[in-house]
């Protein structure tokens, strides 16, 4: 039987500054995330992890599994990458569109997916992560982490992108921890975000009664 | 010594070690003029940012160690090394181990030229090479030794500052011709492993040189277990220095001594287990499937898998068998478990054995658990965790039972639905509403939608001084469309656009936003007229379902759900969905003969029972719901005892669907 499946995408940055303590971190947060997510029921039956690193190129580490199925080999980084975010974003806009699947009246949809980022820089292709930020919030993301890792991140461009901004002070273990962590509290419970109120009054706007229905007229 | 003499051994260090950099890496220089600042060509930011923090290291380092050990600095083979500029490593000298004097570096004894039989250590003059090279072994007149990887660095005052830029004393650029710009544009640069790191300082020389190894000169044996430090599958690496490495470039090479290639250990550990089990079921997999064997096979220092043992913790249930190939077996329980990998050399007799941290996934139905709401007690909206009502009548039966979801249990939250239900003067009046899950009153918003729905149609539209005339037209012949919708829209509907003025006069309350109160609502009123024939009307708003169902017939649905694109969107009681429009789209009335149930279910049992939009309106998906249910709850008669069977039956297992769970059914009499 076909269930809902509540797709979580991970984002993670494997450029040059993220060689060594940061990455090993990040191995470890992974780890301890998906032991907590292995605990929790809900994740259990209806998460689907997908992981994508981006340095230098754009990686899928980890197509989109089910959890119970999840093996992940260490992430590693390529000796000097750059930081392309723009890209990355890109990868993950189509990936969105191809593996999400919508409601339609003969299929179950999925949750709305959850998006992860963890970047320690700035991105090399500005020009693409801005041109990008628009449309990643059109995909559909019931929520957006953005995770600014270290002295060198600046949370305020993730901010243009996602009011979820996580700032990592340093690149200690205990940080990523923390930030892995995060990610699987945001996946578990209340993860599958406001149910979208589709059509109907404008939302922003105080809700007024309307104009009171007729009375019966039983003889017409 | 003076500080003179100081900065301009540092140079020549600093010297040195560029000269090397650049005849191994090809780097290309601008030189805009002896003692100008000199630049290093690249478009790469990491790159230039890795080479600043290596001159900075490199700086740092030989400038504090100089000051520590000017002594040194004294000595015969030292100077040489220095002033040599020949870019050859001199190795007659070495530094006595300072691991054997934690205090400072004071007490160590001024080198002597004789060749340190202890611990080799490498000369000051090859740190350089060291960090330029990247390399974690040095070949010293003595055996190979390890060495620490990054420095920690005491304090500097002051540090010379280095920006990238090469001010004075550069290196001779490759290029003989001493042009200022290389001929074809910018080149890119290959720099060293980038994998330096800026290190933190140490509060002293002692603690770097401490965190070698003394005398540990072997290859790491891959039969060593792994060191996991955490809960999890490794941690990358198994007796892995504490400090990053600073590991040479496998592609590297122009190095003009040999660099050895990682030992085996130094290879992050990918995971064995390709496959995981899963407590509570059958797991049979040949161990090619199950393992990843050459990763196996590596660990094991390159043993042959065919004499392979494999170790599982007692009682989990899980063995191989040998003869077979094959991992089989029932986990009795989920978690993470050690399993012991042993290989046996078959010539040599040698047996190799690993661990690995094997993770069994738990059987997510035994993960749920349930916590009374009882912590809401109180608070607006908190109802019981589930609830049967019955109202049985001269014309039918109306049974409804409602039961939180697991999801609200396993935190201990109240149930977000809500129903009501009645007969009042030959009207049976269902009505069940579901609170938005994002929504944090929304179980108040569906309590007070349905009370005040359920209070309107008793209390009002069953009173109302137009009765007569009413059952009039419903009792004729042939009663036209548009009194049939009045009516409707005036019971049902009204009822609906009272629930909304419930919920915003609710909203009314201090710090509440009416959004924080959305429910859907599903009204259904029917009654039975003197020919037999039975009148239905209904409201919906949200998802859910409203049905008639008849056997061997197609359910007849009172509206389609509202859903959006993905899971858990839906349409909630709003302005518009009670405005005359709203009424129009959303009232549906019905004249039927015979049926077997009006039903009306919120998402919670609707999803997991029919799925898609295309099965809830398909005949045979609705005959699989009756009997199921049917099966369950009947015979009705007993209505106290059928109640609480509907109960149980909406306990039904369903993964991946732990929403809140609402049923109503109205039953005819007199049908099987």
């Amino acid at each position: 039987m076909s269930q809902r499946r509540l797709p979580v995408y991970l984002l993670l940055d494997t450029s040059g500054s993220m060689i060594g303590e940061p990455i090993e971190a990040v191995n470890v947060g992974l780890q301890t995330m998906l032991s907590a997510l292995r605990t929790d029921p809900m994740a259990l039956e209806a998460a689907y992890l997908s992981l994508v690193t981006f340095d230098s190129t754009v990686q899928e580490i980890l197509p989109l599994t089910p959890l119970d199925e999840v093996v992940l080999p260490p992430i590693e980084c390529p000796k000097s990458g750059a930081t392309m975010l723009g890209a990355a974003l890109a990868r993950i806009e189509e990936k969105v569109a191809a593996e999400v699947r919508k409601t339609t009246p003969d299929q179950k949809g999925d949750w709305r997916p959850l998006l992860f980022l963890l970047t320690d820089g700035k991105a090399s292709d500005s020009a693409a992560w801005q041109r990008m930020i628009p449309r990643i919030k059109a995909c559909g993301f019931s929520r957006i982490v953005a995770c600014a890792a270290g002295p060198k991140a600046d949370p305020d461009v993730l901010r243009a992108l996602t009011d979820d901004v996580v700032v990592l002070a340093t690149m200690h273990r205990s940080e990523f921890t923390r930030f892995f962590r995060l990610v699987s509290s945001t996946v578990t419970l209340g993860s599958r975000g406001p149910a979208l109120l589709v059509g109907g009054t404008d939302q922003d706007e105080p809700e007024e009664l309307p104009e009171p229905p007729e009375e019966i007229n039983p003889f017409i | 010594m003076s500080d003179a003499k100081i900065d301009e051994d540092l140079k020549a260090i600093v010297r040195r070690a560029l000269e090397k950099m650049t005849k191994e890496h090809n780097l290309v220089w601008n030189a805009t003029g002896p003692g100008k600042v000199q630049q290093i060509l690249s478009e790469d930011e990491e790159v230039i940012k890795k080479f600043t923090q290596l001159m900075s290291l490199l700086a740092s380092m030989t400038s504090a160690l100089l000051r520590s050990r000017s002594d040194l600095l004294r000595s015969p083979p030292l100077t040489a090394a220095l002033g040599s500029g020949t870019g050859e490593p001199v190795h007659t000298q070495q530094l006595r181990p300072a691991a054997h004097h934690p205090a400072s570096l004071q007490s160590v004894p001024a080198a002597s030229s004789e060749p340190n039989t202890s611990v080799g250590t490498p000369s000051v003059a090859s740190i350089g090479d060291l960090l330029v090279s990247g390399t974690d072994r040095v070949a010293t007149n003595q055996e190979a030794v390890e060495c620490p990887t990054t420095f920690e660095l005491p304090e500097m005052t002051p540090a010379p500052m280095l920006d990238g830029r090469v001010h004075s004393h550069a290196p001779n650029p490759p290029i003989t011709d001493g042009s200022s710009f290389p001929p074809s544009g910018v080149q890119s640069i290959t720099v060293p492993p980038s994998n330096v790191n800026i290190p933190k300082p140490a509060s002293s020389i002692q603690q770097v040189l401490e965190a070698r190894n003394p005398g540990s000169t072997s290859q790491v044996s891959p039969s060593v277990s792994p060191q996991p430090r955490h809960q999890g599958r490794g941690d990358g690496f198994t007796n892995k220095p504490s400090l990053d490495s600073l590991a040479a470039s496998s592609s590297h090479t122009k190095t003009s001594y040999q660099k050895p290639s990682p030992p085996p250990s130094m290879i992050p550990n990918k995971p064995i287990f390709k496959v995981l089990p899963m407590q509570g079921k059958e797991y049979s997999l040949p161990l090619a499937d199950a393992i990843d064997c050459t990763e196996l096979k590596r660990r094991l220092g390159g043993a042959d898998l065919s004499r392979l043992e494999i170790r599982f913790p007692e009682g989990l249930g899980l063995d191989y068998h040998l003869d077979s190939r094959k991992i089989k077996g029932t986990p009795k329980q989920g978690g993470e478990f050690e399993v012991e990998f042993t290989s046996l050399d078959r010539e040599s007799g040698k047996q190799q054995r690993i661990q690995e941290k094997l993770q069994v996934n738990p059987d997510p139905e035994s993960l749920w658990i349930n916590t009374p709401s009882d912590g809401f007690k109180g608070t607006p909206g908190w109802k019981e965790d589930q609830d049967t009502q019955k109202r049985p009548g001269p014309q039918g039966t109306i049974l409804a039972a409602r039961i939180r979801g697991k999801s609200h249990a396993h935190v201990g939250s109240p149930c977000d639905d809500d129903m009501f239900i009645e007969i009042q003067d030959g009207w049976h009046i269902l009505i069940v509403a579901d609170g938005a899950g994002s929504a944090k009153l929304s179980r108040l918003g569906s309590q007070l939608a349905v009370q005040r729905a359920g209070k309107y149609l008793v209390d009002e539209f069953a009173k109302s001084p137009q009765m007569a005339a009413i059952l009039q037209a419903l009792e004729s012949e042939n009663p036209k469309p548009e009194t049939l919708k009045s009516i409707s829209q005036g019971s049902v509907g009204t009822a609906a656009y009272k629930a909304f003025g419930a919920i915003l006069e609710a909203a009314k309350v201090d710090g509440r936003n009416h959004k924080d109160l959305s429910t859907t609502l599903l009204v259904a009123m029917a009654r039975q007229l003197s020919s037999g024939r039975w009148f239905v009307c209904t409201f919906w708003i949200g998802d859910g379902a409203l049905a008639l169902y008849q056997k061997g017939q197609g359910p007849i649905l009172f509206g389609t759900p509202d859903s959006g694109e993905y899971s858990g969107q839906t349409r909630f009681l709003d302005s518009e969905s009670v405005s005359p429009a709203g009424l129009e789209a959303r009232t549906r009335f019905q004249f039927v003969d015979g049926f077997d149930a009006l039903v009306l279910m919120t998402d919670g049992v609707s999803d997991p029972k029919f799925e898609t939009e295309a099965r809830l309106i398909d005949r045979s998906a609705w005959d699989e719901f009756w009997t199921d249910l049917d099966h369950e709850v009947a015979p009705y008669d007993d209505v106290e005892a059928a109640s609480k069977r509907l109960l149980t039956y909406l306990g039904f297992r369903s993964p991946g669907n732990h929403d809140d769970r609402t049923i109503a059914i109205l039953r005819p009499k007199g049908v099987n």
